[in-house]
Order: structure tokens, then C-alpha cells, then sequence
């Protein structure tokens, strides 16, 4: 589980239980208000928490008992013994929410309808002043931007001065489409010290391409001047989208004014107003040609003129300018006729006598319609993303177990946006849709629904930018954009999972008591069955009825599959993913790297990887106390790295993969090593070796010293790892679970520490060895070899006896002396001795025994009770004739 | 990061608070014919920016960053 | 230079949450539980480039502890989000005018966090 889902949870039930005192102490004493304002404080940071991992089921309740306790706190309700009732079983359902979250990770979705009830018997209580209708009230209200011409702000003449080559670019893109905003911005005088930084907030803008800043009232003499009262007024052209300055701007909007600029604004020829040809004549002809519609001349004396007069020239600015309107604009007669007039008269075009704000004006009329509804271009668009949402949801293949809540939240969704702009006309045939829907298990209906609207909001509202492109508009086409963004789609957020109560739970919630009876009884079966061969053996041999027996035999098999299967089935239950664990290491990383003043990238990866729970939860320990290490011994400070000429950021890998039964883990670090004589140095100080081993010691084996008890590498025992604690523990942790663990390191390029386990620790493998008539099982994954020794290959050195197998000096013990008995082990007729060869910490050692049977599958419980302090054994286990086997444990035997 | 008075200019760099502001006035006022560099200053809190603009006080270098540039040139040219 | 912010709210849960966000975006991140608490740690020297506050809290609530942070030399300029919930319109308006420089709508995501603050924080 996550940490914040942990800190979630704990601090949930702190606040739940907070709440139910507070209702306690409340029914005594109603009317204090001390304690009503700490329930609605308690109930609101509840609700404010939930919100945080989108417990929609939780933040009803929640959010109906805040509003039920916001009306009392504000004196409009009276507090009474049925609110308490009501608030106390609505907040037991809130347990039993955090208790689903707690076992599960999430909640079941078989909840919504009970998230209802509770929420709506609180609201029944507040009465007609529910909650969210205040809500959505507030849609329309702030749409004060006034539309203005662009000319009578101060410094738009300075926009000549941009260069001619990006005014025509913005030209085309504002007339070809784009958006062409003025944004003005006054800030009010005391927002300095509401933490405000206009000049910051208005050089945010995207895509600006021209600015000024004026003082909105001249300056006082500076003796007199108040640096700390903003006296600016800004003012910006730009490209982007109004929802992008909206939101930029999301504080303040009553300050900003966003103004839709026509394309034509940025005609502004510049240039040299001196000299040239004479253009008289071409003023006349280029007037007829317009009054004739011959565009292609009129292009043609244009060029002419063009060539005609030097590039630096105004005209030929204006020339140019008529020229790329011409192109764009062919059919737009009366701007071509205002920039030849302004050939004429020298003067630049003025552009103010197309928008006359007498003229009748179709368009505007139009919009006045639009500004009723309160639709901005962000509210078209923020439709068309819900629509666009819906249709994406619907198109998912039919058949998962959700599709009938799927189908009515969609239904839900696009009803509530249809209402939301006005169009329930098209209501009662998409409530036919979705029955037909609901009938068929199919979204196809509701599909088919939705392609049959053509674009339903179109007819609503005029398309903003076809607006743009038609430059005989008046004024008014200065559009203004409030900040009217609606809010109606928080609300169908809201309101979608009431419905989903009707489907089924597709993940159950299982105690892992009920898992492990499983796990027990099928081990019983494992071994019922096992009892079958026996009564087969006993048929022919003991009674001689051959058919019988090898009826029970083939009865057998059957048992024995079906066993296995379930064993397998069972298993599977068990099963987690190792990022149960890893989860926690980015944040762990990062802690302790910042800690240490190191930089580290995690690299994880293989999360997926599954193995039993208790493999996992084993995992958890070891594996951060080897991540300390690696961050801590390991990875060098930035200086260090760099110096080593590696890269400054270090690198941490954790991988998890699985082959055939196990899985492993590998942790590597791209550190400084570790240097095998160093340790062995140590490890002799520390009297963990003595100096003939530390002589005959290879780089391996050096290496392996770290895993030896009381050694630890760490000059100076940090804070964060080497607490006394070192990897001889994390090895004693890994071997619990039937683990093994490796270590390969590389002075100066980093270190591997691989870590091999079982996949599930339920089943274990096991030899049957036979020893003064009495039978054990040695696990499987510990025996090298089975080896008959000739007696005569025995040799005596230093009081120990051992013999040489394939050119290795093997140390040989003889399981009477391990468990304390005085039965010596026998030697078969050609006189050698059955050995068990057990690897232990790499060290090969033989046991000597009777004889060896065969290998079984067993349930491995572990010793019990006074048992359990036996350290000999790891376990007991029933073989299928009912007998009890004991299995050692070699590894502590020895 | 505060600005550095030396004897003729004062340099502003990197972000200029708005802590900074009433200094700047009073050291504008006090040598109304010493410099800014601006060279290395990234961005300005409004209340410097009008703090210029009301002193209109010579620049010895302007900033490197063009947008912070187009500003101020555009701020302290006009009246 | 990695900006400091000062985070306030009675629910650690909420505070882990947004510390976590902030942290990971680079940002130095000390909290207190509530109002009296914020005081204390700016009045022993903490110097926040950003103060995110809560609005319900006990002992001293965010809209009381944004006067007292404004009226607290060497603070009155420095930016404030307050953290808020869908419904508390009011609250906001109120904020606002006794000199909250933006708010946030809980629950916050980190994204939309950190994109909030780099607008209202310059050079974070």
C-alpha cells in the first residue's frame, strides 16, 4: 500500500472517530458552537482527504454531512437527536468504506447505491437549500468584459514598428483562423501586497507578440512616489487561446480585458514616407480595376509598382501588404479599396471606417443571443471534449462486466450536457437509445444516437472563428471572453456514479485466514491422495487382487491431477506482484539520495513479477537494507563520480524476473564497489577469519565475508544503514524463505547482489534419507549430489574425516553425531557409505546416512510450540501412509 | 537576487524582488545620473518595473533576455 | 536556487500529499498544522517564498493566519494560495480580498500544482 494511502487511512479513522465524539458530546450539549465548528472542521478534512484518491462513494456522503453541518453551524438548522443518528450511521458507512480500502486498495463498486441513500437522508434533513444548486448558480455571472475598439488604447501605434515579415505572419494566421487576442491587463493598485507580480503574470503569456506598458495615471514627483502601489496598465497581442489566458489570468479576471483583434488591425505598412514614383495614376487604375472586380490586373500594376519603387519605401510596404490581401483576401473589396486610398494620401489605412457601430449588424445580433446563454468558445470546446468523451467510452468493446453502469453514466453525462445548453428537445430520444441499449447489452444505440445530433451546440452558437475571417464586421466583432468557464461538467462528474450500483463485484475480498484453511486442506488432500499407491501395493501384494489394484492406480492419476491443479489454483491466490515492495523505493531513493547529497536514477523494472505473499513480505526488509547499502557504501557523492570521470547521476537497479520455480531480484549499482582485499583486511580484525584463511581466501570468497555475522563494511556507521545491523542479517532473511543470495562487485564500477526465490514456499521438495531405522527429509534445493563413499576413501584430517569427490576436499559428518545419536551410520555390502552431499554457503558438506529413499512433495508446517525451538529441523510434514516426517535443517545442523 | 549598488550603476540580476524596489527609488533619486545594468537580470517585480519607469534612469546594459528586453525598451521609451 | 513553501493544513494526509508533489518538482517544503503553528515557524526565521494554507483549521484558521502573515514584517508581499473545496466560493472571495494571491481546489494534482505555482512564484 502506498504511504499516502497509509497516512490516509490512519488519519481517516483518527478523524472518524474525532466525529463520532464530537456528535456524542453535541447531543448533550446542541448548542455549542465550539464543538460544531471542530465536527465541521473534522467532517471537511475527511471529505478534502478523500477527494485526494477519488473515493466518489465516500466524498458523497462526506460532502452531503459537511453541507447538512454547514446549515448548522450558520444557524439555518437547528442540530437534533435524528441529524446524529443520521450523521453517525452515514459515518459508520465511512468505515466500512475505509475498512473495503484498507484490505483491498479501493472500494468495491457495489457501493453507489448506499453512497446515495446516506447522502440523500442527509440532504432530506437540510431541506430545500441543498447544497449544489448554489453551486451552479454562478455560471453566468461573470461575463463584465466590455468590448472596445482596438485604436483607443495608449502605444498600439508602436505595433508598426514590428517587423513587417511577423505582422504578416500573424495576419495570415488570424485571417486563415487562428486567434488574435488583445489582452489587457490593469492591475489593481494593492495587489502587491495580495503577493501578486503583474509584470510576472503578463510576460507569461504564450505566444506574444507585441506588448506595451503605460502608468495608468502620470507619475507623482518620485519624492512623493510609492513604489509599493502599482500604477501600471499592460497590454499584449497574442496567438494563443483564450483558455489559456483565462487560465493564466484565473486569480484576477475582473482585471483583464481579452479583446478578439481583427486581422486587419495589423496592416500597417512602414517604411520611408519619402520618394518614389508618381501615384496618381495608379491610385485611378487600381480604383477602376476594384470597381471592375479584375483582381489579376490589379495584382499585375501592383508588382509593377512594386519593381518600381525601392523595398525601404512605405509604398512599397503598402504595396506588399495590398499584394498579400489580394491573395488572402480576394473577395474582402472594401479593405483593398482603403489601402489603395492610403497610397493616395500617404497616411496609414484607416481601418476604423469598416467597423461603424450604426451599421445593422446581423452578426452581432446573433451574439447577443450567445452572450444570454453565457456560451464562451471554451465552453464550445469543453462540450465538445465531454462529447468527444462519451463517444470514446462507448466505443469499448461490449463485453466487460461494467457495460450497463457504463451505458447509464454516458447516458447520465450527455443528458446533463444537453440540459446544460438548452437542448432538451433531444432528451426523450436518447432515453430511448439507452433502453434499447440497456436491452441488448449493446453501445451501439447509444452510438447511433449520438452520430444522428448534428453537432447540436453549432446551432447555439456561431463558430468564433468564422467570425474572425469576415472582416466586414463593425465593432462589435471585438469580441469579449469572460471568464465564464461552466462548470456543469464537475457537476455530471458528480452525479455519474449513482448508477453503477447494479453491476456485480468482479474482485472479492477474502480474509487470508479463509486462503490459508484452503491452502492447509488442500495439503491434507495432497497427502489422502498419496495414501492411494500404498492401498494399490497393499491390493496385489497383501490380498493379490491385481484388477483392484490397478483400478486405484488409474483412480490414482485422476485424484492426483486434480490435486495438483488446485494446489496450482490455490497458489495462484497467493500470488502478488513484487511491486507490492517496489513501489516504495522511488520515494525511499529519493529521501535517502537527497539525504546524502547524492543524485540516483531508480530504474525498476519486472514489477509485475508475482510470488506467494509470504515470499514478498519477506522481501520488504532485506531489500531496502540492501538500497541503503547501495545508496549509502555505494553510489558516490556527484564530486566523486564526476572526478571518476563516471556521470554525476548514479545508477540504482532493481529487476525482478522469474525462471522456471523461482524468482529473482537483482539490486545493482554502478557505485564504487566493493574491494574484495579490503574486506578480507577487515574481516581479519574483526577476528571473523583467521590469517591462513585470509591468505588462501579467493575475490569471491572475500566478497562473501560481508554476508558473515558481525561484518560490517561501513567506516563510519551512518545514520541510515549500519546500525550494527548488516547484510548477515539480510542473508539470515532470504535463507528463512528458501532464499539464496550472490554477491559480484567490481571495484569501481558498481556491485550486484542477486537474490533467488522460491516462487511460493507452500510446497517443498524433499530427499527421504533413512537413518537407524527411522526416516528424515533433507529439503531438495539444499542436496548437491547423492553419493555412495568407499570406505577406504575416507581420511582422517585434523580429528575431522573427509574425502575428495571430483577433486574437491569434502568434509563428511555422520547424521548421528549432528543429531546427537550413538547409532553410527552402516555401510552398504561393497562397503560404502550413503552421503548426502548439501551445499551450505557455497561450502559443500556430506552427511553420512543409512540409505536414501525417494523424493516427495510435502506441505512443510513448521515445528510448533516446544518443537519450535528445535533449531535442527525446519518443519514436520504427513507422508500419504500417515506417518509423520521430520525435515532437517542441515544448515543449522552443521 | 539583490542588486548589487556599486559607485556609478547598480547591477540587477537573476529575479529582482519586490523588496528591492523602495532601494532602487531612493538610490535613483540620489544619483539621478548613475546607470543600470540589466544585463544578466531575468525577470523584475512590477514594482521595480514602475520604479524605472517613473525615474527613467540610463541603461548601461540591457538584459540578454529578449522578451525582458522588448519590454523594458518598449517601458522606458514611451511616456 | 530551489524556492521554499511554506505548507499549512491540519491534515497530514493533505500535507503529504502536496509535500510530496512539491518535493518531487524540486521544491524545499516545511509545514505546520495550523495557523499558531505557521506563525511560530516564520517568527523563529523560516523564510517561505510561497505560503500554501488550508482554510479550516484549529487554533488559527488560513484566513486569520493571511492577515497576521501580512501584518508580519518582511511578509507582506509574499505570495499565498490558499487550499479550498469546490463550494467555498465565499471563502475564496474573502481570501482574496484580505490578501490571498490565488487559491487551490482540493484535491490538487501535482501537475496542475506545480503549473499554479510556477505562474505565480517567479524563477521557481
Amino acid at each position: 500500500m502506498n504511504p499516502l494511502l497509509e497516512q490516509f487511512l490512519s488519519e481517516a479513522r483518527e478523524l472518524l472517530q474525532g466525529i463520532a465524539e464530537k456528535l456524542l458530546q453535541l447531543e448533550k450539549d446542541p448548542d455549542s458552537t465550539l464543538t460544531m465548528n471542530e465536527l465541521f472542521r473534522l467532517v471537511h478534512t475527511l471529505k478534502g482527504n478523500s477527494g485526494l484518491f477519488e473515493f466518489y462513494d465516500m466524498i458523497r456522503v462526506l460532502h452531503a454531512g459537511e453541507d447538512l453541518l454547514d446549515a448548522v453551524r450558520d444557524g439555518r438548522l437547528n442540530f437534533s437527536q435524528l441529524m446524529a443518528d443520521r450523521l453517525l450511521d452515514a459515518m459508520d458507512f465511512v468505515v466500512l468504506l475505509i475498512d473495503e480500502i484498507e484490505a483491498n486498495g479501493s472500494i468495491g463498486i457495489n457501493h453507489g447505491q448506499s453512497s446515495v441513500q446516506f447522502a440523500d437522508s442527509l440532504r432530506q434533513l437540510i431541506g430545500s437549500e441543498g447544497g449544489e444548486s448554489a453551486e451552479t448558480a454562478s455560471i453566468s455571472e461573470d461575463n463584465s468584459s466590455v468590448a472596445v475598439k482596438p485604436m483607443i488604447f495608449p502605444g498600439f501605434d508602436s505595433l508598426g514598428e514590428l517587423p513587417e515579415e511577423l505582422l504578416m505572419n500573424h495576419y495570415r494566421h488570424a485571417v486563415t483562423g487562428g486567434h488574435l487576442w488583445l489582452v489587457e491587463y490593469t492591475p489593481e493598485e494593492e495587489c502587491f501586497y495580495k503577493g501578486e507580480d503583474p509584470f510576472f503574470q503578463i510576460r507569461q503569456i504564450p505566444e506574444a507578440f507585441w506588448q506595451s506598458v503605460q502608468s495608468r495615471e502620470p507619475w507623482s514627483p518620485l519624492i512623493e512616489l510609492d513604489a509599493y502601489r502599482c500604477n501600471l496598465a499592460f497590454h499584449v497581442l497574442t496567438t494563443t487561446t483564450s483558455e489559456e489566458l483565462l487560465e493564466l489570468f484565473r486569480y484576477t479576471p475582473e482585471q483583464i480585458r481579452i479583446v478578439k483583434v481583427p486581422a486587419m488591425m495589423l496592416v500597417l505598412p512602414q517604411g520611408d514616407p519619402n520618394g518614389g514614383p508618381v501615384y496618381g495614376d495608379f491610385v485611378t487604375d487600381a480604383l477602376g480595376l476594384l470597381q471592375n472586380g479584375d483582381i489579376p490586373a490589379l495584382q499585375a500594376i501592383a508588382r509593377t509598382m512594386l519593381e518600381l519603387s525601392s523595398p525601404s519605401l512605405w509604398v512599397s510596404s503598402a504595396l506588399r501588404w495590398l499584394l498579400l490581401l489580394l491573395e488572402i483576401e480576394p473577395d474582402n473589396g472594401q479593405a483593398h479599396r482603403i489601402l489603395v486610398e492610403s497610397l493616395r494620401t500617404l497616411t496609414p489605412p484607416d481601418w476604423l471606417t469598416i467597423y461603424n457601430p450604426d451599421d445593422p449588424d446581423p452578426v452581432a445580433e446573433q451574439k447577443e443571443t450567445t452572450v444570454n446563454n453565457a456560451f464562451t468558445e471554451s465552453d464550445l470546446l469543453a462540450f465538445n471534449d465531454i462529447m468527444h468523451a462519451q463517444r470514446e467510452i462507448l466505443s469499448q468493446p461490449d463485453s466487460d462486466a461494467w457495460l450497463q453502469g457504463r451505458l447509464s453514466s454516458v447516458a447520465a453525462t450527455l443528458a446533463a450536457i444537453h440540459k446544460s445548453v438548452g437542448r432538451t428537445d433531444v432528451l426523450p430520444s436518447l432515453d430511448e437509445a439507452l433502453t434499447l441499449a440497456l436491452q441488448d447489452d449493446k453501445a451501439a444505440p447509444l452510438l447511433a444516437w449520438l452520430d444522428s445530433l448534428e453537432s447540436p451546440l453549432e446551432k447555439v452558437v456561431p463558430d468564433v472563428h468564422e467570425e474572425i475571417a469576415e472582416i466586414e464586421l463593425p465593432s462589435s466583432s471585438l469580441e469579449p471572453v469572460g471568464n465564464g468557464i461552466s462548470e456543469t461538467d464537475t457537476e455530471v462528474k458528480f452525479g455519474r456514479r449513482a448508477e453503477d450500483a447494479y453491476t456485480g463485484p468482479k474482485t472479492l475480498k477474502v480474509d487470508q485466514v479463509k486462503i490459508d484453511r484452503l491452502m492447509g486442506l488442500i495439503g491434507e488432500m495432497v497427502v489422502a491422495k498419496n495414501s492411494l499407491p500404498y492401498l494399490a501395493s497393499r491390493a496385489e501384494n497383501q490380498y493379490g487382487v491385481r484388477e483392484i489394484a490397478r483400478e486405484i492406480k488409474t483412480q490414482y492419476a485422476v485424484i492426483n491431477r486434480i490435486a495438483e491443479e488446485m494446489q496450482d489454483a490455490i497458489m495462484q491466490v497467493r500470488m502478488m506482484p513484487v511491486s507490492f515492495i517496489f513501489q516504495r523505493f522511488p520515494r525511499l531513493v529519493r529521501d535517502i539520495s537527497r539525504k546524502l547529497g547524492k543524485d540516483v536514477t531508480l530504474i525498476l523494472d519486472g514489477e509485475d513479477t508475482e510470488a506467494d505473499k509470504n515470499i514478498v513480505e519477506a522481501l520488504a526488509d532485506p531489500l531496502i537494507h540492501i538500497v541503503r547499502n547501495s545508496l549509502d557504501h555505494g553510489i558516490e557523492s556527484p564530486e566523486v563520480r564526476k572526478a571518476a570521470g563516471k556521470p554525476k547521476v548514479g545508477r540504482l537497479t532493481i529487476r525482478a524476473s522469474q525462471e522456471a520455480d523461482r524468482v529473482y531480484i537483482e539490486i545493482s549499482d554502478d557505485g564504487k564497489g566493493i574491494n574484495a582485499q579490503e574486506i578480507k583486511r577487515k574481516a581479519y580484525e574483526k577476528g571473523v577469519i583467521d590469517e591462513a584463511t585470509m591468505e588462501r581466501l579467493s575475490e569471491q570468497d572475500s566478497l562473501n565475508l560481508v554476508f558473515a555475522a558481525g561484518f560490517s563494511t561501513a567506516e563510519v556507521i551512518s545514520d541510515l544503514s549500519g546500525r550494527g545491523v548488516g547484510m548477515d542479517v539480510v542473508r539470515s532473511a532470504i535463507e528463512k524463505v528458501n532464499g539464496t543470495i550472490n554477491l559480484e562487485s567490481e571495484v569501481g564500477k558498481g556491485t550486484r547482489i542477486r537474490l533467488s526465490l522460491p516462487l511460493s514456499m507452500a510446497v517443498t521438495n524433499v530427499m527421504i534419507v533413512e537413518f537407524d531405522n527411522q526416516i528424515f527429509g533433507v529439503p531438495m534445493d539444499m542436496v548437491v549430489e547423492t553419493v555412495r563413499v568407499p570406505n577406504k576413501t575416507i581420511r582422517t584430517i585434523k580429528k575431522h574425516l573427509t574425502t575428495v569427490l571430483r577433486g574437491r576436499i569434502v568434509p563428511l559428518l555422520a547424521l548421528n553425531e549432528l543429531l546427537g545419536m550413538d547409532t553410527q551410520p552402516r555401510a552398504n555390502e561393497e562397503n560404502e557409505m550413503a552421503t548426502l552431499v548439501v551445499r551450505i554457503n557455497d561450502e559443500h558438506v556430506g552427511i553420512m546416512v543409512d540409505d536414501f529413499r525417494e523424493t516427495v512433495d510435502i506441505i512443510l508446517k513448521p515445528m510448533a510450540g516446544i518443537l519450535g525451538g528445535l533449531g535442527g529441523y525446519s518443519g514436520s510434514a504427513l507422508l500419504g501412509d500417515g506417518s509423520v516426517l521430520m525435515v532437517l535443517n542441515p544448515k543449522e545442523l552443521i | 537576487m539583490p542588486i548589487i549598488y556599486q559607485k556609478k550603476i547598480a547591477v540587477l540580476q537573476d529575479n529582482v524582488s519586490i523588496e528591492e524596489a523602495e532601494g532602487l527609488l531612493e538610490w535613483l533619486i540620489k544619483y539621478p545620473k548613475n546607470r543600470l545594468n540589466l544585463a544578466n537580470c531575468n525577470h523584475l517585480h512590477t514594482a521595480n518595473l514602475q520604479v524605472m519607469m517613473a525615474v527613467k534612469p540610463a541603461i548601461s546594459a540591457w538584459p540578454k533576455n529578449t522578451n525582458l528586453r522588448a519590454w523594458l525598451e518598449s517601458a522606458l521609451k514611451n511616456t | 536556487m530551489a524556492k521554499t513553501i511554506l505548507i499549512v493544513d491540519d491534515s497530514a494526509t493533505m500535507i503529504m500529499s502536496v509535500k510530496s508533489n512539491l518535493e518531487i518538482a524540486g521544491f524545499i517544503v516545511q509545514s505546520a498544522e495550523d495557523g499558531v503553528k505557521a506563525m511560530a515557524k516564520l517568527k523563529s526565521g523560516l523564510k517561505p517564498d510561497l505560503v500554501i494554507t488550508d482554510i479550516n483549521m484549529p487554533n488559527m484558521n488560513g484566513i486569520e493566519l493571511i492577515q497576521n502573515i501580512r501584518s508580519f514584517p518582511g511578509f507582506r508581499f509574499i505570495p499565498i494560495l490558499i487550499l479550498t473545496t469546490e463550494s467555498q466560493q465565499a471563502k475564496r472571495d474573502e481570501a482574496k480580498k484580505l490578501g490571498a494571491t490565488g487559491w487551490l481546489v482540493k484535491p490538487v494534482g501535482g501537475a496542475e500544482l506545480i503549473k499554479i505555482i510556477k505562474q505565480v512564484l517567479p524563477g521557481a
